[in-house]
């Protein structure tokens, strides 16, 4: 077989090859977007209901500190992921990028936000909390499906963007308590069904 | 005048095992060997005389009770596969 391998059998070797190693949506690749997905709406609704029942209302915003159990949780999830992984592409090199800096802008933004707040002793300034962080979950998101050629996750890009001014809106109709609302229905949407699109999709391809 | 091509490379499994490798950032022995179809004695051997020639960097290591073995191609690689492809473009006009 080696001897008769010609340069055009070379050519098409290289493109046969190359093709191979694309688009390989590995099988629950998407489960730790689901997690978050479903965690983050989850925790949204209680904060919206722990508001009308806790007094004062504003301790309701310590059930956020459960994202850390999140966080953890996520990287269980990516860490069993990896070590179950057989290739590591550019593309997933580029993604886990994205979203790693994605969280380290979460935390500077919280940072910020409440250095502000403490500063000027102006708590108004953290209604910029969850259009900020939708507004940066949305270009990570975007970014994501844009590299993995995966329109479900642009879309869900453009729902939390749409989440952001929405908010917004809430809160020219004084109803900022919908901002908890909003950001569990853009989990769902953003989050949750491409992921189970992008988990089905990775089935297929098995 | 043809340029000579890499004889390392103008193997149908080596070539096979660099093209793939470019493709990705790096890849199981298992991955290489589905997307190959080769079988594991020669991936083995193929595999060893692309390390051998610092084309491709391999990592054996155990994980948990499984032994793994992981390659990655090393810029030397990349360098004598673009030799290649410009040797090949010579041949085929």
């Amino acid at each position: 077989m080696e001897k008769t391998f010609t340069e055009k059998d070379s050519l098409n070797l290289i493109n046969e090859m190359i093709l191979q190693a694309r688009n390989n949506f590995r099988k629950d690749s998407a489960t730790a977007i689901i997690v978050s997905g479903y965690s983050v709406a989850a925790v949204a609704i209680l904060n919206f209901v722990l508001l009308h029942v806790i007094e004062p209302s504003y301790l309701s915003f310590h059930v956020w500190w459960l994202m850390i159990i999140l966080w953890l949780v996520t990287i269980y999830i990516n860490h069993s992921k990896d070590k179950q992984t057989l290739v590591k592409t550019h593309i997933d090199r580029i993604i886990s990028n994205v979203w790693r800096g994605f969280a380290l802008s979460v935390v500077v933004l919280m940072a910020t936000i409440f250095g502000i707040a403490f500063a000027t002793n102006n708590w108004s300034i953290a209604l910029g909390i969850t259009p900020a962080i939708l507004i940066l979950t949305g270009f990570a998101q975007y970014i994501t499906g844009i590299v993995c050629r995966f329109r479900p996750y642009v879309s869900g890009g453009c729902v939390f963007w749409l989440g952001a001014l929405a908010t917004v809106g809430s809160y020219f109709l004084n109803m900022a308590e919908l901002q908890f609302i909003i950001l569990a229905v853009c989990m769902i949407l953003g989050f949750v069904v491409p992921g189970h699109l992008i988990n089905k999709k990775a089935k297929e391809n098995v | 005048m043809f340029k000579e091509l890499d004889p390392l490379l103008h193997s149908q499994l080596r070539l096979a095992i660099m093209s793939l490798l470019l493709s990705v950032e790096e890849a199981d022995f298992v991955y290489i060997r589905q997307k190959t179809g080769a079988t594991a004695g020669n991936l083995s051997v193929q595999i060893e005389k692309l390390s051998e020639a610092r084309y491709i960097d391999v990592r054996k290591f155990i994980d948990g009770k499984k032994p793994r073995t992981v390659c990655r191609i090393t810029k030397t690689g990349i360098d004598a596969f673009q030799k290649y492809v410009d040797a090949l473009k010579g041949y085929i006009g």
